[in-house]
């Protein structure tokens, strides 16, 4: 055994001596080994969304993908126009004008390769022809009512009476027309200024008339918000969030060209949706990786030219370094072809993984050189002491992350290959690149004929302090082991009270616009961006409307938009049909075409419209009580009351009372505003109750984009929850409840919530996997089982203690620090590692001589890697920043675990106890 | 509307219940949880023993805070007394906002008018309005004005087991409607306090979710009644919380009059 090891040493040992003697050789084969990797890491995709480490086997994560990759409304860039700054009365207009310009902006050919539709406003000529034909049949029956006669005083009577029908007092209802209640009351509203202006002596404005008619059937065609000093529009893509090029550049093109139209005109513009939170997903993780790898290469740098007191460090670490994590990208593009969040961030650490062989190596260098060996002998020392180690360190450390295959998730299992593959490609790099830097800097110095620095350093690697520690920790071990199994076991008891982290808008970055948009439009608008999908047989349609129904029925669902709201099954139409004929029947034989021959009688007229302002009144009434803001504005301002019911305006009503109470009406000028008035009426609701079958062909271009598919196969059910889905437990309330009607949902509330479930079962997974590796190796590196547990002592009580603290500190798991947590195995347990074998070589009553020879090295190994993970903490992206905490707190636990309570435990059972730890088939007992 | 009517489906236990029990040792602690737990209808019944009064007034404040928006305090007076069939009959007017200052709700049995201030008109409403949200509210008429039914009249009951809530220990009962209740809730999860049987919290469960949840608090002693002065509905479909905190309550009041509950006493308010 010893002699397999002498010649094991031996290998390495010539090995570097070799490459020391012949740098250029070495650095052919790198530069070859560079040049294949390089084919490599051109195969590599950045994957840098959310969306992109979604588990891919998942039929919600399936059909999410083809949603977006099918239906060119759900990538749609959401543009959302806000005026809230400017003053009430020119907001609207603002904000319209702002929407007109963006749409023909974004129309122009200068954007034909980027979008692929611009939509911002209702398309109102689709619904003049069809709107009854899409409308339930109860409301036709009322329709029917409504519209049989359009003359003033019969349509006046039809409407007081269809507003003084069994109320339903329905506040949630209210709530959710409020919008087109609004619209509908500024229709009455210009229907009355068009009257009183008649009676008041104008003509019948035919313009405003039809602007009347327009707002009242129609309502506002432009998407805005209960305030009206937002507005929304659509713009279609021509990529989707899994072109990376794109998104990011199309993205910002059209974001920069909306600010600029919208800072002209003085309001803001920010854009949101799917596709934009994936391109914020992607700059601002490239950003934080971008900073992160920066900081932990300058700070571990600076930190080998402290210690180690070489000029030259940054050139003999830092090359082979970052060749280290070049050959891991180029062999990920190999295997998997991407990077994504994880694996990237994996890749930064790798910084502070990867410096601790060089360490090792560099340490061993430079204390042979101090002793005053030749260039040769010390490389070769260094080699032959410190290679075996680093090897195995490196192999055991390889084969936990490899273990972390046995995950069933995507995301996992490409972390353990490029974290696996990373920790050889830095031991190889390291071993090879190492030495033969060293021998080309001395045969540098030896051609300038001057002797290495290193011999003459005023002082040596400091272990002082380290050995302090030793002698304190090895002087009272029953102290220290006791007290840190109590602070541990403390900790441990506050564990199971950590929490997930499961709104994914917490996880991106902070103040990132398109994630507050997402509230912003819940507030403003009432809809929430992220809503949930159902993808349907667009042959099979006959079920949707029943699905439609039992869906708006949910408490926790708002509206329920579906292909056969605007394009009706046979049997919907079937059922209209009659209907709808009676509409027309009803006014081709009422006396709306012959209006003129019936002037309206002032008194009845006059009675109409005191009960419509009582019907209006009695509506505001409840628009304020139930907080319903622009109802309760319209309704105030068409009856001229605040809100605490004061008259505190004049309005159309007190002009028509005016005059048609002091007698003074001229029936001629309600003849002639009603001949007016009422054949438009009359033609509108005929138009608008067609009975032409509707074809795909037919509806509006967004319409067909929102709910068809690319080929035409399928068809689109979207879900708005009452609230932002990702705040608080809403979303467990709504998707419980779209289940008892549909298990087929999709969206990517319900993907985040199954990424989070999957990462946290495989991660307790990889964790398990992870255990049984190192146990493996460390069984077969110390061959006694009592030792080995021991040894994963420390690491255990590291977890409950971090876990312990996570929950006192309020920092919660989320799916990519939990997913990082396997990586601790391996890592976290090399501290422990180091000490048995030096314990084992110093023997007992030696463990202060062990700690003095291994502290040093272990403690800068770990400031390292701590380095290496806190490098995240400054990063934008919040998600990046918890997996710097929470991964540096776990390495700072391991390392005073590993280096007070294992040390004391080993003492106490070794020394005390007389446990043998000696390795088993072991020539001589060591311990 | 008469949000006394909610008050009054929390637990109210006489006082004698509340002087013996501290009197019960740990063991029979145990046996009385034993028992409780075969007789789920009898903790309900016994919480619901608050139906068997008549003639209440009350005086009461409703705000609603809606995504994180306070709107006007709603200030209401109830009169509650049922008639001798027992159907139960509410009238309930606002006295603020002053746009609503007047304006007054009827309920009797099933059916349901209100009475507008501004207009001095009287609509009825859709008796499927019940289950509609009032007045913007995160009660529905149901649960603001029915009283026609106790909990245990509507419900059958399931013992399912003890919970702390908030400290105190509680009987968890799950509650399913009985067959042929229309306007009742899929299941109401109900937690009882064990000391004094009172109400604690109530969580309405419609089609496949917890939807809102009922905390009652600031209980006093009204006429040797316990009586939960402050009762928050909090809304988990939407961003939404109802407060109704009771300024005043009294039972047998002679303030109750039999006028009030007819539409005719409507029709003659001004």
């Amino acid at each position: 055994m010893n002699k397999s090891k002498t010649e094991n040493s031996s290998n390495l040992a010539r090995w570097g001596i070799w490459a020391g003697e012949h740098p250029g050789r070495v650095f052919l084969i790198v530069l070859i080994i560079t040049v294949i990797m390089t084919v490599g890491a051109s195969m590599l995709e950045m994957e840098m969304t959310f969306f992109s480490i979604m588990p891919k086997n998942s039929q919600q994560v399936k059909d999410l993908k083809r949603i977006t990759e099918e239906y060119p409304f759900a990538s749609s860039l959401v543009v959302v126009i806000d005026g809230r700054e400017l003053p009430a009365e020119t907001a609207k207009a603002t904000v319209i004008a702002v929407i007109d310009q963006l749409t023909e902006e974004f129309s122009g050919d200068e954007y034909s390769s980027a979008i692929s539709g611009v939509y911002s406003k209702l398309d109102t000529a689709f619904l003049d022809e069809h709107a009854f034909l899409l409308t339930e049949s109860d409301v036709l029956d009322r329709m029917r009512s409504l519209y049989a006669d359009t003359d003033l005083v019969p349509f006046l009577t039809a409407l007081n009476d269809d507003l003084e029908r069994e109320y339903s007092g329905d506040g949630d209802a209210m709530e959710s027309d409020e919008n087109q209640i609004a619209a509908w009351v500024g229709g009455i509203g210009l229907i009355l200024d068009g009257l009183a202006d008649s009676l008041e002596g104008d003509p019948p404005n035919e313009k405003a008339i039809e602007a009347a008619l327009d707002a009242y059937l129609i309502g506002d065609p432009y998407y805005l918000s209960r305030s009206q000093n937002m507005g929304i529009m659509f713009l279609n893509p021509t990529y989707t969030i899994d072109d990376m090029g794109p998104l990011v550049t199309e993205t910002n093109r059209i974001e920069e060209r909306a600010k600029a139209i919208a800072a002209a005109a003085g309001v803001k513009v920010g854009l949101t949706g799917l596709t934009v939170v994936g391109r914020d997903e992607m700059v601002t993780s490239e950003q934080g990786f971008a900073l992160s790898m920066t900081l932990a290469f300058v700070l571990i740098l600076i930190l080998m030219i402290a210690v180690f007191r070489i000029r030259s460090t940054p050139l003999i670490i830092g090359i082979p370094l970052m060749l280290g994590i070049y050959w891991t990208a180029g062999m990920t593009g190999f295997i998997i072809h991407r990077l994504n969040i994880l694996t990237t961030m994996y890749l930064v650490a790798l910084v502070g993984l990867g410096v601790d062989y060089a360490i090792h190596l560099l340490t061993g260098f430079v204390q042979e050189r101090d002793e005053g060996k030749s260039f040769s002998d010390a490389i070769g020392g260094s080699f032959a002491k410190s290679g075996r180690g680093i090897v195995t360190g490196g192999l055991t450390t390889a084969a936990a992350f490899y273990a972390m295959l046995m995950a069933e998730s995507d995301i996992i299992r490409e972390l353990a290959i490029v974290a696996g593959t990373g920790i050889i490609a830095e031991l190889v790099a390291m071993l090879v690149i190492i030495p033969a830097i060293l021998g080309w800097r001395q045969k540098r110095l030896d051609k300038k004929g001057k002797d290495d620095p290193m011999l003459h350093r005023r002082r040596n690697i400091r272990t002082g302090g380290i050995s302090a520690i030793g002698r304190w920790v090895a002087g009272k071990p029953g102290t220290f082991a006791l007290t840190l199994l109590i602070i541990g076991i403390a900790l441990g008891t506050q564990a199971s009270k950590v929490e997930l982290e499961d709104n994914l808008m917490n996880m991106e970055a902070e103040g990132l616009e398109s994630a507050e948009l997402q509230d912003t439009m819940v507030e403003e608008f009432g809809s929430a961006p992220d809503v949930m999908y159902l993808i349907a047989d667009i042959n099979n349609l006959a079920d949707m409307p029943a699905l439609v129904d039992a869906l708006e029925d949910l408490d926790s669902v708002r509206s329920v938009d579906a292909i056969t709201n605007w394009w009706p099954t046979e049997d919907q139409r079937a059922e209209r049909l009659p209907y709808l004929r009676n509409i027309r029947t009803g006014l081709e034989t009422g006396t709306g075409f012959s209006s003129e021959n019936a002037p309206p009688d002032p008194d009845l007229f006059l009675e109409e419209i005191y009960r419509l302002e009582f019907n209006l009144i009695e509506m505001g009434d409840l628009a304020v009580l139930g907080g319903t803001d622009r109802a309760a504005f319209a309704l105030n301002r068409i009856t001229g009351l605040d809100n605490d019911g004061n008259k505190v305006n004049n309005t159309a009503f007190d002009r028509l009372f005016d005059v048609l109470e002091a007698g003074e009406a001229d029936p001629m000028a309600l003849a002639a505003y009603q001949s007016a008035f009422s054949l438009r009426l009359s033609n509108r609701i005929h138009s608008m109750a067609g009975t032409e079958v509707i074809t795909p062909e037919d509806l509006p271009a967004m319409i067909r984009d929102t709910f068809i598919s690319d080929d035409g196969r399928s068809t689109l059910v979207s879900i708005s929850p009452r609230q932002n889905p990702w705040v608080g437990q809403f979303r467990n309330v709504f998707t419980a409840q779209v289940n008892t009607v549909t298990h087929r949902g999709t969206g990517m509330i319900l993907a985040a919530d199954q990424l989070m479930s999957i990462a946290e079962s495989d991660s307790v997974r990889s964790v398990i996997a992870a255990l049984i590796a190192v146990f493996l190796i460390l069984i077969i590196d110390f061959r006694n089982i009592r030792l080995v547990i021991l040894t994963f002592l420390p690491l255990v009580l590291a977890f409950v203690s971090l876990f312990g603290l996570m929950a006192l500190f309020g920092i919660k798991f989320d799916f990519i620090n939990i997913i990082a947590i396997p990586l601790l195995v391996g890592i976290g347990i090399d501290d422990s590692v180091h000490i048995n074998h030096r314990y084992h070589i110093e023997g007992r009553g030696s463990m202060n001589i062990a700690l003095a020879r291994t502290g040093s090295a272990v403690a800068l190994t770990t400031l390292t890697t701590m380095i290496g993970f806190s490098s995240f903490i400054p990063s934008i992206m919040r998600a990046m920043r918890s997996t710097g905490i929470v991964l540096t707190m776990a390495m700072a636990l391991a390392f005073v675990f590993s280096v007070l309570f294992h040390p004391a435990v080993l003492i106490l059972v070794s020394e005390r106890l007389g446990w043998n730890l000696t390795p088993r088939f072991s020539r001589k007992e060591i311990l | 509307m008469n949000a006394k009517r909610i008050l009054l489906t929390v637990g109210v236990v006489p006082r004698l219940a509340s002087a013996v029990r501290p009197l019960i040792t740990g063991a029979l602690l145990i046996v009385t949880l034993s028992l409780a737990a075969q007789d789920a209808s009898a903790i309900l019944n016994e919480a619901d023993s608050i139906f068997e009064l008549n003639d209440v007034y009350s005086r009461s404040t409703m705000s609603i805070t809606r995504s994180g928006r306070a709107q006007a305090p709603q200030v209401m007076e109830g009169y509650e007394s049922d008639a001798a069939d027992g159907t139960t009959r509410s009238f309930t007017v606002f006295t603020d906002p002053p746009r609503v200052e007047g304006t007054a709700y009827l309920m009797i049995g099933d059916d349901l008018w209100i009475r507008f201030a501004s207009t001095g008109r009287i609509r009825k409403m859709s008796s499927s309005a019940k289950k509609n949200s009032a007045a913007g509210s995160d009660f529905s008429y149901a649960d603001m004005g029915e009283g026609s039914h106790s909990f245990s009249a509507q419900y059958n009951a399931a013992y399912d087991g003890e919970e702390r809530i908030d400290g105190t220990a509680c009987h968890r009962l799950i509650l399913t409607p009985r067959a042929g209740e229309r306007d009742a809730y899929d299941m109401l999860v109900t937690w009882i306090t064990r000391d004094t049987n009172s109400y604690l919290r109530i969580e309405y469960h419609d089609k496949g979710a917890p939807i809102k949840v009922l905390d009652l608090e600031d209980y006093r002693s009204v006429g040797g009644i316990e009586y939960p002065f402050r009762i928050t509905m909090r809304s988990l479909a939407r961003d939404s919380i109802s407060i109704i905190e009771t300024d005043l309550l009294e039972f047998d009041s002679p303030k109750v009059e039999e006028r009030f509950f007819n539409t005719a006493y409507l029709e003659s308010i001004r």
